[in-house]
């Protein structure tokens, strides 16, 4: 049936305008209900701390196999938390793609940190920046999520 | 179809209008999480997700078997993208409408 756009019934009209606001309250419930699961943050926030730590672990080549081991974890931790939310989402968003370089990139800056650390021969100093990469990456893990889950409520 | 869509009688009803309006916003969708968003029944979720399906507009997948218990199990709901259009189509069908209400309810 084609819709009967241009018969300008009043009754029809406040309807149509029921049905959006009924959409839009589903989708407003829906991210409301969205919670990510507790240890999803924090998980990041050790992967990333490690990675930080690598420079101050002893032998010659410490840390190998480490970020493959930590991409089966991420991507295991990322299917866990589908399964437990019940939502795989449809998008990033420009804010969580922001937070995911910023995450990538402040891990990289505390690792290079820690490698001059090691260098002048301050390897219990790695700890620091080790914590502020725990701290700010599972901030970001944060934002990405709440960022998604805003996503749910935006217009379509 | 025209730019102010095009009603689809399938996805008018008003059950199935709000599944797929949720599904629309996400890839995929757990049963249990649908089925709470909306409020309803698994009887009245399947019932509906049925015809949607029919007309292929919904996928469903099953992970792990029945046999399982409720935790172990889940399944996801998917628009597909004849489902996407579709509903895309009769969402500007409706918004044509609707903004007849919004003339009619704006201050003179």
């Amino acid at each position: 049936m084609e819709n009967d756009i241009a018969s300008g019934d009043p009754n029809e009209s406040r309807a149509a305008a029921d049905i959006l606001g009924e959409l839009q309250a589903d989708r407003a419930r829906l991210a409301q209900r969205t919670q990510a699961p507790r240890w999803l943050a924090p998980g990041f926030g050790v992967i990333a701390g490690l990675y930080v730590l690598i420079p101050a672990l002893p032998g010659d080549r410490p840390g190998t196999g480490f970020v493959t081991t930590a991409l089966v974890v991420g991507i295991v931790m990322v299917y866990a938390s589908r399964r437990i939310t019940g939502i795989k989402f449809a998008g990033f968003g420009a804010q969580a793609w922001f937070a995911l370089a910023g995450a990538v990139i402040g891990t990289l800056v505390f690792y290079s940190v820690a490698l001059g650390l090691v260098s002048l021969d301050l390897h219990w100093w790695v700890v620091a920046p080790a914590a502020a990469a725990f701290g700010l990456v599972m901030w970001l893990t944060r934002v990405i999520f709440s960022s998604m889950r805003k996503n749910l409520d935006r217009d379509r | 179809m025209t730019d102010d869509g095009a009603f689809n009688e399938t996805i008018h009803s008003p059950f199935r209008l709000r599944i797929c309006g949720l599904l629309r916003s996400v890839d995929e969708l757990d049963f249990a999480v649908l089925r709470d968003t909306l409020g309803v029944s698994d009887a009245t979720l399947s019932k509906n997700l049925k015809s949607l399906s029919e007309a292929g507009y919904v996928s469903v997948q099953k992970l792990a078997s029945d046999k399982r218990g409720d935790s172990r199990r889940i399944t996801w709901l998917r628009l597909t993208s004849a489902g996407r259009q579709a509903f895309d189509d009769h969402i500007r069908a409706v918004r044509a409408i609707a903004a007849g209400f919004d003339r009619l309810d704006a201050p003179n």
